[in-house]
């Protein structure tokens, strides 16, 4: 009950907290004194005091679409492992519901973001779509090459590491730069996406929100966050012991979490964003590594052919 | 049974009956005793369903000679799609074809009513020459259903290629049936598990009766027919075709999985890796498309890859003793038979009425439709996100039950087994995403931003009968969607007639309380995006309200409709990295000089099977019979030779008898 | 390859000023026109006023339309001289009037702090979108400045976004051309209430040179009172800064 208590409350601290780190990390190494830590919860709490301009071309798609994507994206994090991962909610094939609410927050994402009729933002959302087409494959390859190791449908069973000979370091390294790789595409940074970027042309997420304002810029904005800290409970609960304690489980993983928005900040400020049609290929290494897994799955596992 | 009978009759009354109704009441009238019929039937596949199997023998004249009608749990469960698809079927093509006042309808009617009995009669069958003449009627009376626009060569053509189509998966069907009544030397299906005693022979009179079923369900490379002949035929048709008749193809690879059994585990993974292939180049396919109703054909055939995915999964699951790729594989592949059922029903009907209101289904030259057809606008949205497979509508389900099957599966199958099942995980998702990527395309192109031609501009929603055909299957995709367990229980009863391993009900009971909890969640789901919508309308409220204004277009003021993004430009990302594998074809006009005159850019997709496959097959076809086009000269002389050599020839030959 | 990024940043430093607020600009700097209560200006210095700032009776310098040339402060007995003062940032039009009575602080006191609500609502987050109105990009450029590495907007929660759906102000730049007056228009009408329009440039409060120019369309102005006005020829990027901040109750 309380590692359940304590998911749902990171899930409305931790999400700011990351973005505030890469902003942090960036400005550091930019030499700056950059935004306050809390700045990305100063922002939405302005933005939710804020009016809205709605575009006249657009219907109801565009109003619903950000309240549906937030609780979409809310609903898949209740399915994550969090603390000790224990989910908040869990049941067999857990992941696949988990995964498919993102996807169901996608589709609005999308067709919110045609709704305007602005060609911008149908660009960002044919980009958006594209790179979702690369990652998705490899998230369940992943999945079920631990459900072929572990026996078990659930988010926990799945990501509790255990296994003869190499398997769970193998299964840690791959899975860590995997959901990492993931984290920076879904999160929308650096190598794939700069948030920074004030170009419409060079967008791919923020171009497709480019109309959405006031509480619903609010609402999308914190729901791409927690995309983000879903991919880092996924490293988490990958690279932390089996056998953690609950209560250092609630101080390490926030850490963690913290850990990868650090690396992220480090990644966006040393590299380059990839030009667009470089960033497919960047993609399929996330594939390339889910493969690698498998293989590796098989291998350890042994038994006939 | 009984009930299941008086269904057929009601609807075979409904057939003659409306030919003597005056013109103006005669659509009505048929729809009303259709429906009814269809209830009926329904009503008795559902009961047999729930008490188990029921059947009924009739003695018939030469050449039937007997004919038994049975309903066990796999007929009861595809009859119950199909009266149920026709039920909407019905009801929106009495709307739909108030278009046409001055057809008098009779022979489309009788066609429509026979087109419904015999595919219900396709998957009652349990002999030969019945089931052949079952299937038979059924592809002849929907080639008349889509030769509905006779004036229209497009439509004309598909007829034809369907009609050939049609007949090749006959003569391998049948080429199918004769070996296995070679060996049992009886029509009778139940007969067929005599050829399991030689396992090669068994395999390769499946996999000819596979081929068969495959060209009617539409799997790739088998599927040319099929995104010809939907856009050809009217959409109520289109609707049925794809929604329902295909999936005869699928109940015939059931059928004969369960009788015969799964010979070799080769012939599993020969369906699974056509299915996976099905899948994902059907949805490819699909993207490229730029008409509608094309685009939702290519998805069919996705669908039914999707669908051939859970029945190699369980094939394979029957070789190599796996309860769950078994169970959730079969559960999973009806479930979806369903599904699709209902949702490509609905996404055909919201087409149809795009169709009738802008006269086009070229979606470059649609746009804006959610302001002038609202409810159709709605009901195809939540078409889309239902066969884009998301929760919370029945889309989801069939996949999670498949995915479930797949993650539960895997470790119980041994050595590089458990890889395949994990690789067609990976498949399953991609054809998730790209059907996401495509019909993010359709809504958004179509019904979304603003009209891009005047048609597009004119349009508003049909009138009450498309819509209440629409709705009826909308409200059967949210009922799937959120309380899934009693379709699941109905699916796994079915699965569990397979052999199984242990005991299937116990096996189905676990996962019966998961959906539970899954609609627990979706519930949860909808609730807190009710409360956040609630928030944030009160906030906006709160601060100011909603200001109205043009979209942002960086400060550009005449922006028009042809500037918005086309539904080419959203896929083309895509089509650069796979458009030489779907054999996109592009057209490009450069620009030149300083001030360009006219450019143009045209991209066409171009089924591989098609220009590889089919075309080739049908030139050999044409060189061979040019071969012989000297025996047709149109001279009379040579026609009374013909006759003179072949009255001589019999002469000769009866003689030769005689002595 | 890393460790030569690294090298660099290295070198490179610290660069952000370290308290924007109290951080004096170079003695050089042309800033707040101090008058004397005696001296006088003649015809061809009032002439030579290239926009036009200057009246007589009494003397006073209109920093609306001052471009802090200097070139009055160089003329012979000139009761003008240019500090460097650069906190110049006002809330009112006619507060930019300064006259031979007006001290830096006089000045300085009479630029307002936003409302209550305002100074809560953006106080710690605020996003510009800025309309470079047919400017000559001197102003742009500054502007662009206040978020580099050594003026560092961000770190008060102020940034400068794509969008006008995501900002809170608007800020001008540029005398507003015929040519832009449907951007600007459409900029502000596309930014969510409550919201704020800042001036930045003697050109964008004023016309400056261009004032007289039949190019222009100021209409926009008529119906849409500025919050904040930042004069300058161009602004300094620290002048940019206070202006806001003091508008927000964070400044000096």
């Amino acid at each position: 009950m309380t590692a359940r208590a304590l998911n749902v409350l990171f899930l409305l601290i931790i999400p700011f907290l990351m973005a505030g780190v890469i902003n942090r990390v960036k400005a550091l190494a930019g030499g700056r004194k950059g935004p306050p830590l809390l700045q990305p919860f100063f922002d939405t709490l302005k933005l939710l005091r804020k009016g809205a301009v709605v575009s006249r071309v657009t219907s109801w798609v565009f109003a619903v679409a950000p309240a549906l994507v937030l609780a979409a994206t809310a609903t898949a994090l209740l399915l994550a492992p969090g603390v000790g991962r224990v989910q908040t909610i869990a049941f067999d094939g857990d992941i696949v519901l988990c995964l498919y609410l993102l996807g169901l927050a996608k589709f609005f994402q999308l067709i919110s973001a045609l709704d305007t009729g602005s060609a911008f933002e149908g660009m960002g959302a044919s980009r958006e779509a594209l790179f979702s087409v690369i990652v998705e494959p490899s998230l369940f390859l992943f999945a079920g090459t631990l459900a072929l190791v572990s026996g078990t449908t659930s988010f926990g069973g799945l990501f509790t590491l255990v296994g003869s000979g190499a398997w769970p370091a193998v299964a840690a390294t791959t899975g860590t730069l995997l959901f990492f790789m993931l984290m920076l595409t879904e999160g929308c940074r650096i190598p794939v996406d700069d948030p920074n970027t004030h170009l419409e042309l060079t967008m791919i997420h923020e171009v497709m929100i480019l109309d959405n304002s006031g509480p619903d810029l609010a609402f999308l904005q914190y729901a791409a966050a927690l995309k983000m800290y879903l991919f880092a409970l996924l490293i988490a609960a990958l690279v932390l012991p089996v056998d953690i304690a609950p209560f250092q489980a609630a101080v390490v993983l926030p850490l963690v979490a913290l850990l990868c928005a650090l690396l992220a900040g480090i990644v966006e400020s040393l590299v380059a964003r990839f030009r667009i049609s470089h960033v497919p290929q960047f993609l399929f290494l996330t594939v390339a590594l889910a493969l690698i897994a498998l293989a590796a799955a098989v291998y350890f596992r042994g038994g006939a052919v | 049974m009984t009930l299941f009978l008086a269904g057929i009759a009601t609807i075979l009354t409904a057939a003659v009956a409306q030919a003597l109704f005056p013109r103006r009441t005669r659509v009505a009238f048929f729809a009303f005793v259709t429906v009814a019929g269809l209830l009926l039937a329904g009503g008795g596949a559902l009961m047999t369903l729930l008490n188990g199997t029921e059947s009924v023998l009739f003695a018939f004249p030469f050449p039937f000679e007997r004919v038994t009608l049975e309903l066990d749990a796999l007929s009861a469960f595809f009859a119950l799609v199909i009266a149920f698809g026709g039920l909407a079927g019905t009801i929106y093509g009495a709307g739909y074809l108030g278009g046409y006042p001055d057809r008098p309808l009779r022979g489309h009617l009788f066609a429509f009513a026979l087109f419904l009995i015999s595919m219900l009669l396709v998957v009652t069958s349990r002999e030969v020459l019945p089931f052949l003449f079952a299937w038979e009627l059924m592809s002849l009376f929907s080639l008349v259903l889509v030769f509905f626009d006779r004036g229209n060569d497009e439509v004309r053509d598909a007829t034809v290629n369907y009609f050939v189509a049609m007949h090749v998966a006959f003569a391998l069907i049948l080429t199918g049936f004769l070996l296995f009544m070679a060996r049992s030397g009886s029509g009778e299906f139940s007969s067929f598990a005599a050829a399991m005693s030689d396992p090669a022979f068994a395999e390769a009179a499946l996999l000819i009766l596979f081929a068969g079923f495959a060209i009617k369900a539409g799997f790739i490379p088998f599927h040319s027919w099929l995104p010809k002949a939907h856009p050809a035929a009217p959409s109520h048709v289109s609707g049925l075709m794809s929604g329902v008749m295909i999936k005869t193809g699928i109940y015939g690879i059931l059928r004969f999985t369960l009788i015969v059994g799964v010979p070799t585990t080769r012939l599993a993974l020969i369906v699974l890796a056509v299915a996976v292939l099905s899948a994902v180049v059907g949805v490819l396919y699909a993207l490229a498309q730029h008409d509608l109703k094309r685009l939702l054909a290519y998805h069919s055939v996705e669908n039914i890859g999707i669908i051939g995915i859970g029945i190699g999964l369980a094939m394979l699951g029957l070789r190599i003793g796996n309860g769950p790729l078994i169970l959730l594989g079969m559960a999973g592949a009806l479930l979806h038979v369903l599904n699709h059922a209902l949702f490509k029903g609905l996404l055909f009907y919201g087409a149809g009425a795009v169709y009738r209101a802008a006269h086009t289904r070229d979606i470059e030259k649609l746009g804006g439709l959610i302001a002038k057809m609202p409810a159709t606008a709605a009901l195809f949205i939540l078409g889309s996100v239902a066969i884009s497979g998301l929760p919370p509508l029945n889309g989801f389900i069939s996949e999670f039950v498949l995915y479930l099957a797949m993650l539960a599966g895997a470790p119980l199958a041994a050595g590089a087994f458990g890889a395949v099942v994990v690789l067609t995980a990976g498949a399953l998702a991609l054809t998730g995403i790209l059907a996401l990527y495509c019909f993010t395309k359709a809504c958004g192109i179509v019904f979304l931003g603003t009209p891009r031609s005047d048609a597009a501009d004119k349009a508003h929603d049909p009138g009450g009968a498309m819509i209440a055909g629409m709705t009826l299957l909308a409200l059967a995709i949210v009922a799937v969607g959120i309380v899934p367990a009693p379709f699941f229980a109905a699916a796994a009863k079915v699965a569990a007639t397979y052999p199984f391993p242990g005991d299937p009900a116990a096996q189905a009971a676990p996962v019966i309380g998961t959906l539970g909890t899954v609609s627990r969640v979706l519930v949860l789901f909808l609730s807190l995006f009710a409360l956040l919508y609630y928030v944030r309308s009160r906030l906006i409220v709160r601060n100011g309200g909603t200001a109205s204004d043009a979209t942002w277009g960086c400060g550009y003021r005449h922006a028009t409709a042809r500037m918005q993004y086309t539904a080419s430009s959203y896929v083309s990302p895509l089509m650069a990295l796979a458009g030489r594998l779907l054999g996109l074809r592009t057209h490009l006009e450069r620009p030149e000089g300083l001030f360009p005159a006219r450019t143009e850019f045209r991209s066409h997709p171009h089924d591989l099977v098609d220009a590889y496959l089919i075309a080739p097959g049908a030139k050999l076809i044409r060189y061979l019979f040019s071969l012989f086009r000297w025996v047709q000269s149109g001279d009379m002389a040579q026609y009374i030779l013909y006759g003179v050599l072949f009255l001589a020839a019999a002469l000769i030959w009866i003689m030769g008898g005689t002595r | 390859m890393v460790f030569r990024l690294l090298r660099a940043r290295w070198r490179h430093g610290w660069q952000a000023v370290p308290d924007p607020v109290t951080a004096q600009v170079d003695p050089m700097f042309r800033g707040f026109p101090e008058i004397a209560k005696e001296g006088t200006l003649s015809t061809e210095t009032i002439a030579a006023c290239p926009g036009a700032a200057l009246s007589v009776n009494p003397v006073a310098i209109d920093l609306g339309k001052c471009h802090l040339c200097g070139s009055c402060a160089r003329a012979v007995n000139s009761p003008i001289r240019l500090t460097n003062r650069h906190h110049l940032g006002q809330t009112r039009r006619d507060a930019l009037v300064v006259t031979a009575e007006t001290t830096f602080e006089e000045y300085h006191a009479r630029a307002e702090k936003g409302r209550d609500e305002i100074r809560r609502l953006f106080g710690r987050s605020l996003k510009l979108r800025s309309v470079s109105a047919a400017g000559c990009n001197a102003c742009e450029m500054e502007l662009n400045a206040t978020t580099n590495a050594n003026f560092d907007m961000l770190r008060y929660g102020i940034d400068i976004v794509a969008s006008p759906r995501h900002a809170d102000a608007v800020i001008v730049t540029g005398p507003v051309s015929a040519n832009m007056a449907d951007a600007l228009e459409d900029t502000w009408n596309a930014t969510p209430a409550p919201k704020l329009l800042i001036l930045m440039g003697a050109c964008a409060i004023s016309g400056g040179l261009f004032a007289a120019s039949p190019a222009l369309d100021r209409r926009f102005f008529n119906d849409h009172t500025p919050d904040i006005y930042i004069p300058g020829c161009p602004p300094h990027p620290l002048t940019v800064v206070n202006a806001i901040l003091h508008y927000l109750g964070r400044g000096l």
